[in-house]
């Protein structure tokens, strides 16, 4: 048995090229869904959204699959760490496709029946995509760095 | 004195506010509304939309739809330049995302958007800006760009709508 601690993997600019082209991926299919969501075509701007998270989970198969099948990368104890990117990679998606399709609509529709105020929607949709780009950036470089 | 001027005026502002939101006319009608014939007939879609004008992009569009809870059948999204005012008239030779658009979902959820192999045209009766109703009438064909051949006939439209400042 082997009791020495687990060595942490140096970061590889590998990492840093999935990372990116992992976040990256979100920035097309947002803007595209955006576009649809600006004339409030709101079924097409549903329907970008979900190719949007179905192509990243794909994608994070294809980043999984590479580390591990191709740069042979971490021992196979990791691969609860894996279902759990899938599954925080998933969450993420799905939060922020409610974020900007469905709960906006009914947000913005609620906002507008109820608040003296009117709001600024198209910066608050470019916030919300901004944002979302960002924290998943984040938090998936940072689970990549940690645990791959 | 003053306390009855207040409450007549908490009255109007009150009034104000129900009507640009998905309020109704002196009729009883929904001020954000809209009616239409698809392909002749039987009878008239009518949709309405609890919001009315926004820009959520530059240009104000508008989303109308047969029942609030459902926003992939029975809805029709009416999406004008921010050149607008009353008399202007649109085609589909004016179409882009960010300008003239109109797009169509019937009771299957089969969309038909403008298109340059059908004609299609909008015009503009009233529009004073922003704080008014928004009226205009519309009639042409609206395509299914994802089956070769299909199309709808739009007749006999007509759509208003509160105009909102954002």
């Amino acid at each position: 048995m082997n009791n020495q601690p687990k060595q942490r993997r140096e970061w590889q600019p590998w990492h840093f090229i999935l990372s990116s082209v992992f976040a990256g991926f979100w920035v097309p299919g947002m803007m595209l869904s955006i576009n649809y969501q600006r004339v409030q075509d709101w079924p097409t701007a549903r329907k970008v959204g979900r190719m949007v998270i179905w192509g990243q989970l794909l994608l994070w198969l294809g980043v999984v699959g590479l580390n591990r099948f191709v740069f042979n990368a971490g021992p196979m104890s990791h691969k609860p760490w894996t279902l759990f990117l899938l599954l925080t990679n998933g969450l993420l998606g799905y939060v922020l496709y409610l974020a900007q399709d469905n709960l906006y609509y009914q947000y913005a529709t609620q906002f507008y029946k109820s608040s003296k105020k009117e709001p600024f929607i198209r910066w608050q949709l470019c916030f919300m995509g901004l944002l979302g780009t960002v924290i998943t950036a984040l938090v998936i470089g940072q689970l990549e760095y940690r645990f791959f | 004195m003053k306390f009855k001027l207040f409450i007549l005026f908490s009255l109007v502002v009150i009034a104000i506010g129900l009507a640009g939101c998905g309020g109704t006319d002196s009729n009883g009608d929904p001020i954000n509304r809209t009616s239409f014939l698809v392909n002749g007939g039987p009878k008239h879609q009518s949709y309405t939309s609890d919001i009315g004008f926004v820009h959520i992009g530059l240009p104000p569009s508008v989303s109308y739809t047969q029942d609030k809870n459902d926003i992939t059948h029975n809805y029709l999204s009416i999406q004008v330049p921010t050149d607008v005012g009353p008399g202007k008239t649109y085609t589909q030779n004016d179409s882009s995302i960010g300008g003239f658009y109109v797009v169509y979902y019937n009771a299957n959820g089969v969309r038909y958007q403008l298109d340059s192999t059908g004609t299609f045209s909008l015009k503009v009766t009233d529009w004073a800006g922003a704080g008014s109703v928004a009226k205009g009438n519309f009639s042409g064909t609206l395509v299914n760009e994802s089956v070769l051949g299909d199309s709808v006939q739009i007749t006999d439209g007509t759509f208003q709508a509160f105009i909102h400042n954002n």
